[in-house]
């Protein structure tokens, strides 16, 4: 759990081998931020979170789903053009770090490409 | 030798230590060392920018790190200028390339879903026919200028088909790709323009009237956030994507074939696991980066202790981040087995190339169905390579030979 009142939750990634990764998300970054400044590899990100590489992907924990806002039209039409996307992925740069994140766990697919 | 290439004065704000005589373009030594030319120029203790005389005069940051770094900074650096000198923007202004965010991201979220990975692996076997179709046609000559006869036709091939234009336009849209990015002097910017808007504009409006699921379609009926594209944002949108796809990936193909024909334990290794082909293309694509691109500084700027002006231009080398040996130790060898990092060889930021699934696939196919049929070939004997630099670096000629059997 996070301090009150501290800027940072933990985030976890999970990359497709099982291997966990728990990072510190400063509130108000993005996910994707948060995996590349602790050098996560399952989150590449070429495009720095414009929403237009579609290489930060990563399934959401199910039971963190519904706490996560809906993607918007962008990221849906990106999610949809994505091989191995699933009713949990997401694009992680399109999401904030919020303290209702704290322990959020993603997953990281096997590859961005 | 060379036309005497004009040399620019220094500004007063460039620290002395910084300057040198490098002609991003045309650099002697490119022509017969293209990557190893490049490598020179950041060895050693140069510093982390350098200002060059040449085209100009502009920046060139040295290092993996800060050509990322200002990759991934449209808000200090703007794609406004992507060539040098400046003066070769005029009249020249392609959609998305030299456009910033946000006008820049309402143009990419048009063109980004046609080349998405998903799509992309739904035109595979189109993409293997043809490149089959061309090596089988090869095959038993025995030997090929790889460049023309292979390298630069499977792109135009793949564009065409996917867009729903016949194959028989190769030629022209060819011809005026390359009057855009190397102009021979028989047609100026505006001549060039308007052909690829006379070939375009019927084309466009065929498809706005009757839309398909062409990637032509895809681009010409794609709107902006409020507003359908004018004709002419759909001319200068389409006619980049064309551009941008041929010498690109043609080159690439080059360069890797190139190597290959020079290493025959990996080109055999390929051709009896092709399953290896993917991580073999994403090492090439890191070895074998080819674009030198420009922005613009937008306000003054501090990179490595020095202060870049606004309107500065910076050339920003995606062969100096692939090939930095601060970041990827022994950069020339070939090695399936180091850590995964980022490269600049697609850009990075919100320029990142939309086509980078694309490019990947054709790369994957030509080299699987190539060493499926020809698994051995060597540069013909005598011949020499050439490469010309530019903003899209290019091997001229790669005469190959094999045995035909
Ligand atoms: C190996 C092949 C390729 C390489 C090395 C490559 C490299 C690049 C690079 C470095 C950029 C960024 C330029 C900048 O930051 O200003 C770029 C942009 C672009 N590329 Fe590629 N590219 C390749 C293939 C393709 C293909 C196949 C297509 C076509 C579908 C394509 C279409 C584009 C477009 C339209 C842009 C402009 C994007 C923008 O400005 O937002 N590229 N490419
Ligand atoms: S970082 Fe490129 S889409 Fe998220």
């Amino acid at each position: 759990m996070a301090d009150p009142g501290s800027e940072l939750v933990k985030i976890i990634f999970i990359d497709a081998d099982g291997g966990t990764r728990e990072c510190d998300g400063e509130i108000g970054k993005s996910v994707m931020e948060t995996a590349v400044n602790d050098l996560v590899e399952g989150i590449v990100a070429e495009c720095g979170g414009y929403c237009s590489c579609a290489t930060c992907h990563a399934y959401v924990d199910p039971a963190w789903m519904d706490r996560l806002p809906a993607p918007e039209m962008i990221e849906r039409d990106m999610l949809d053009g994505l091989l191995n996307v699933r009713p949990n992925s997401r694009l992680t740069c399109q999401l904030k770090v919020t303290e209702d994140l704290d322990g959020i766990v993603f997953t990281t697919p096997a590859s961005q490409y | 030798m060379n036309e005497p290439r004009p040399i620019a004065e220094v500004p007063s704000h460039v620290q002395t230590a910084r300057v040198v005589d490098f002609d991003v373009y045309n650099e002697p030594g490119l022509s017969h060392e293209f990557h190893e030319t490049w490598l020179r120029l950041a060895g050693g203790e140069v510093p982390g920018l350098v200002w060059t005389i040449r085209n100009g005069g502009h920046w060139i940051p040295t290092r993996g790190e800060d050509i990322a770094k200002i990759y991934l900074d449209h808000e200090n650096f703007s794609s406004r200028v992507m060539q040098v000198p400046r003066e070769r923007m005029a009249g020249n202004r392609p959609i998305p390339g030299s456009y910033d965010p946000p006008e820049q991201n309402e143009f990419r979220a048009i063109i980004n879903p046609p080349l998405l990975p998903r799509v992309i692996q739904s035109i595979e076997p189109t993409i293997s026919g043809l490149a089959t179709s061309l090596v089988e046609n090869l095959k038993g000559r025995g030997e090929c200028d790889y460049v023309a006869d292979f390298a630069l036709q499977l792109p135009i091939r793949v564009f065409l088909s996917y867009a729903g234009l016949p194959e028989s336009d190769a030629a022209h849209l060819r011809h005026l790709a390359e009057e855009k990015v190397r102009p021979t002097g028989k047609m100026d910017v505006a001549e060039v323009m308007q052909a690829l808007r006379d070939y375009l504009v019927p084309r466009i409006e065929a498809r706005r009237a009757n839309p398909g699921d062409d990637l032509l379609s895809q681009l010409v009926n794609g709107r902006m956030k409020d507003r359908a594209l004018e004709v002419d944002e759909a001319v200068r949108m389409c006619s980049q994507v064309i551009v941008a796809g041929l010498d690109t990936v043609a080159s690439a193909l080059s360069f890797i074939m190139l190597w290959l024909s020079k290493h025959p334990e990996v080109r055999h290794e390929l051709a009896s696991a092709p399953e290896k082909i993917p991580a073999a293309v994403e090492e090439f694509l890191r070895m074998f980066p080819l674009v030198a691109i420009a922005r613009e500084v937008r306000q003054d700027y501090e990179l490595d202790g020095q202060v870049m002006k606004k309107g500065d231009i910076v050339v920003l080398s995606t062969m100096l981040h692939g090939l930095d040996e601060r970041i990827f130790e022994h950069p020339m060898d070939f090695d399936l087995t180091r850590r995964r990092q980022v490269n600049s060889t697609f850009g990075q930021g919100t320029h990142r190339c939309p086509g980078a699934s694309l490019a990947r696939t054709e790369l994957q196919i030509a080299l699987r169905e190539w060493l499926a049929r020809i698994p051995d070939f060597g540069v013909k004997p005598g011949a020499e390579v050439l490469f010309t630099g530019g903003v899209v670096a290019t091997v001229r000629q790669l005469p190959l030979v094999w045995q035909a059997k």
